[in-house]
C-alpha cells in the first residue's frame, strides 16, 4: 500500500504553506517576520515555510512559560496525568495522519512511523502520567523528634532542543517526563524537520493550559543559541551533536544549571562464532539484528555501525549478511513495503557519501552499495543512499566516526579479549549488540562492554522502563526511564522538629 | 564554524591553522583520529546544522578528506 503524498487528493496530511510558533497556546508570527524554508528529502522539494526565530521569539516563549509555570506546577500529579494521557489519545486517534507526516517531513520509511515512532512516542505519554502517579518523596526520622522529608519540586521552565532523526518521538522523550514532573517548556525543534510537531501542536494545543508547552523554530545559532543560554531556563536538555552538545554545556556553566546531553555513538554490534551453531530462528534473528543498520536510513545515535565478527565465522557470516542487506528495500517512503527511506537532508546525504569516499581511500572493500540511489516517480531529487557494507580495521575513519548514515563497517575479532578490546575503541558509549547463544559469554560482554546500553541477542529496541543514555562522550543522563524525572526536579528537604523545648543552644 | 571567541578553547584542542583570520581548532580526539589525513574545507550550497553560523546563510563548510600518512 502506498499513501498519496501530502496535500495530493486523498492525503492523509494536509499541510499550510507557512508556520509559525506556538506560544501561550497560540501560533504567533516571528517578530522579524522571517522565514525558512522546508523541503521534504522524500522528493527534494520545498512544501512548507517554518518560522525563523530570534531571542525576541525565544523571550516571548520564556514568558508564556513563566507565566505558566506556577500553575502547571501546583497542579496535581493526577491532573497533570490525566491531561498526558489525554495527549496520548489525541496522537493515538491521529496516528496515521502524524506518521505520513513524520515520513514526509523526515524522509523515513512510513512502515517505521506506523510502527515504532508514533506508537513509542504515545506510549512514552502514558508511561510518565503512570510514573508521576506513582512518585513520591522520602522521609527519615533522625530522632524521635525531628523528621526530614525529602519533596520532590519542579525546576520550572526548562529549555529542550530535539534532533532531526526521530523529530517526534525524540520530542516526546522529553516532553513527557519534563511535563509530567510540573515544568514548562520551550522546545526547539530541529530545522531539518520541524513540521510535524507542529500538527501535533495544534491537536493537542487545547488540551494542555497556554504556556505549558511552547515550541520556537528556527535555527541553532539564532534560535538554539538564546534558549540554551538564557539565565531564565533552570536547565538544558539537548540530543544531537557532540560538537553542540560542548556548547550547550559551555552555556549551562553560564547560568550553573544541569544539562542532560544525548550525543554522538559508534555502537560495536558483536557477533560470537556459536550463533551459526544451528541453522534456526535465532541464526535468522542475528542475521537480522547485523541488517539493524540500516533502521532509520543509519540516522540514529546507536546504529549498530562497527560489526566485530569471530574470525571462525567471519566469511560465512559476511557472506549470508550481505545477502540479507541486499535483500533491504530501498524505495518510495509512503510505501508500506518500502524497509530504507531518504536521508534525511541534502548536507547529510553528502556527509555520508564523502565518508563512503574516505573509507575507500583509507583501503576499506565496498562488499555492497556504497553510493547514491536514484529512484523515479518525482523521486530523483530525493536523498537516497544505498545500504553500504564496508570491510576493514578499527582505526580507519569509517571504523571510529559516527557516519550518521546506512554504512556498517565490518571487522574480526581473535577471541572474547579481542572482541572486549575493539569494542571499548571508541570516543563513544551509547549502545551496543551482543550475539550469541552462550549465557555465560552474553553476560560478561555485557558487562565488559563501556556503553550505557547493551542490547543482547537484540537491537534497536526502545521501550519505555529500560533506561537510555551514554558512557563516555555519548552525554549524560538517562532517557525513557522513570529516573528521568529526577533530572527535571529539584529535592526540597524540609527539615522538621516536633520538640516544643528549646535546644539550650544560646 | 562558531563566531568567534563564542567557545571556550580547551587545553586539548589543537590547532591546525587560520582560514583568513580565524583560528581552525579540532578536539583532541578527533585530531588524533584525523592527523592521517588532509583536510580540505569547503563552502557548498546547502544549509548548515546545529550551531554552526553558516546555517541560515543558504552556504554549510563541508570538510573533505585525504589520504597524507599511514594510520
Amino acid at each position: 500500500m502506498r499513501y498519496a503524498r501530502p496535500n495530493t487528493p486523498g492525503a492523509k496530511v494536509s499541510y499550510e504553506s507557512r508556520y509559525d510558533n506556538f506560544i501561550g497556546g497560540e501560533f504567533v508570527a516571528p517578530v522579524k517576520g522571517r522565514y525558512f524554508e522546508n523541503p521534504s528529502p522524500v522528493t527534494g522539494r520545498t512544501f512548507c515555510e517554518v518560522a525563523r526565530s530570534s531571542a525576541e521569539d525565544v523571550e516571548l516563549a520564556l514568558n508564556a512559560a513563566h507565566g505558566a509555570k506556577d500553575r502547571w506546577g501546583r497542579t496535581p500529579a493526577a491532573e497533570r496525568a490525566r491531561l498526558l494521557n489525554k495527549v496520548a489519545d489525541v496522537m493515538e486517534a491521529h496516528l496515521e495522519e502524524l506518521a505520513v507526516s513524520e515520513t514526509w517531513d523526515n524522509g523515513k520509511p512510513v512502515r517505521e512511523t506506523l510502527a515504532a515512532d508514533l506508537p513509542l512516542a504515545i506510549d512514552h505519554f502514558r508511561y510518565f502520567a503512570g510514573c508521576i502517579r506513582a512518585d513520591e518523596g522520602t522521609l527519615a526520622e533522625l530522632d524521635e523528634h525531628t523528621v526530614s522529608y525529602h519533596l520532590k519540586e519542579p525546576l520550572g521552565v526548562v529549555g529542550q532542543i530535539i534532533p532531526w532523526n526521530f523529530p517526534l518521538l525524540m520530542a516526546a522523550w522529553k516532553l513527557a517526563p519534563a511535563l509530567a514532573a510540573g515544568n514548562c517548556v520551550v522546545l526547539k525543534p530541529a530545522e531539518q524537520t520541524p513540521a510535524t510537531i507542529l500538527l501535533w501542536a495544534k491537536l493537542i494545543g487545547s488540551i494542555l493550559p497556554p504556556g505549558v508547552v511552547n515550541i520556537v523554530n528556527g535555527f541553532g545559532i539564532e534560535a538554539g543559541k538564546p534558549l540554551a543560554q538564557s539565565p531564565r531556563v533552570a536547565k538544558v536538555a539537548f540530543t544531537g551533536e557532540t560538537t553542540t552538545g560542548r556548547l550547550i554545556m559551555q552555556y549551562a556553566s553560564e547560568n550553573i544549571i544541569p544539562v542532560t546531553l544525548e550525543l554522538g555513538g559508534k555502537s560495536p554490534n558483536l557477533f560470537f562464532a556459536d550463533i551459526l551453531d544451528h541453522d534456526d530462528d535465532f541464526r535468522q534473528k542475528a542475521l537480522e539484528g547485523f541488517a539493524m543498520f540500516a533502521l532509520n536510513q543509519g540516522e540514529v545515535c546507536t546504529c549498530p555501525s562497527r560489526a566485530l565478527v569471530d574470525k571462525k565465522i567471519y566469511g560465512t557470516f559476511l557472506e549470508l549478511a550481505t545477502e540479507r542487506t541486499r535483500r533491504i528495500v530501498q524505495g518510495d517512503p509512503l510505501d508500506t513495503a518500502t524497509m530504507i527511506g531518504a536521508q534525511a537532508s541534502n548536507d547529510q546525504l553528502e556527509k555520508i557519501l564523502s565518508y563512503i569516499d574516505i573509507g575507500k581511500k583509507e583501503g576499506a572493500r565496498v562488499r555492497t552499495g556504497g553510493e547514491r540511489v536514484r529512484l523515479g516517480d518525482g523521486l530523483e531529487e530525493g536523498f537516497y543512499v544505498a545500504p553500504t557494507i564496508f570491510e576493514g580495521h578499527n582505526k580507519m575513519r569509517i571504523f571510529q566516526e559516527e557516519i550518521f548514515g546506512p554504512v556498517v563497517s565490518v571487522g574480526s575479532f581473535d577471541g572474547f579479549d579481542d572482541a572486549i578490546a575493539q569494542a571499548n575503541d571508541t570516543l563513544y558509549g551509547l549502545g551496543a549488540g551482543v550475539w550469541t547463544r552462550d549465557v555465560h559469554t552474553a553476560f560478561k560482554a555485557g558487562r565488559n562492554i563501556a556503553a550505557g546500553r547493551v542490547w543482547t541477542n537484540c537491537y534497536h529496541l526502545y521501550p519505555a522502563h529500560a533506561a537510555f543514555g551514554g558512557y563516555k562522550q555519548s552525554g549524560i543522563g538517562r532517557e525513557t526511564h522513570r529516573m528521568m524525572l529526577n533530572h527535571y526536579q529539584q529535592t526540597k528537604n524540609l527539615l522538621v522538629s516536633y520538640d516544643p523545648k528549646p535546644m539550650g543552644f544560646f | 564554524m562558531l563566531p568567534r571567541r563564542r567557545i571556550e578553547i580547551g587545553a586539548r584542542d589543537v590547532l591546525l591553522g587560520h582560514v583568513g583570520d580565524a583560528p581552525f581548532y579540532i578536539g583532541g580526539d578527533q585530531y588524533e583520529r584525523w592527523r592521517h589525513t588532509r583536510l580540505t574545507l569547503d563552502v557548498v550550497r546547502g544549509r548548515g546544522s546545529g550551531f554552526s553560523l553558516e546555517a541560515p546563510e543558504g552556504v554549510r563548510f563541508l570538510i573533505r578528506s585525504d589520504l597524507c600518512g599511514v594510520p
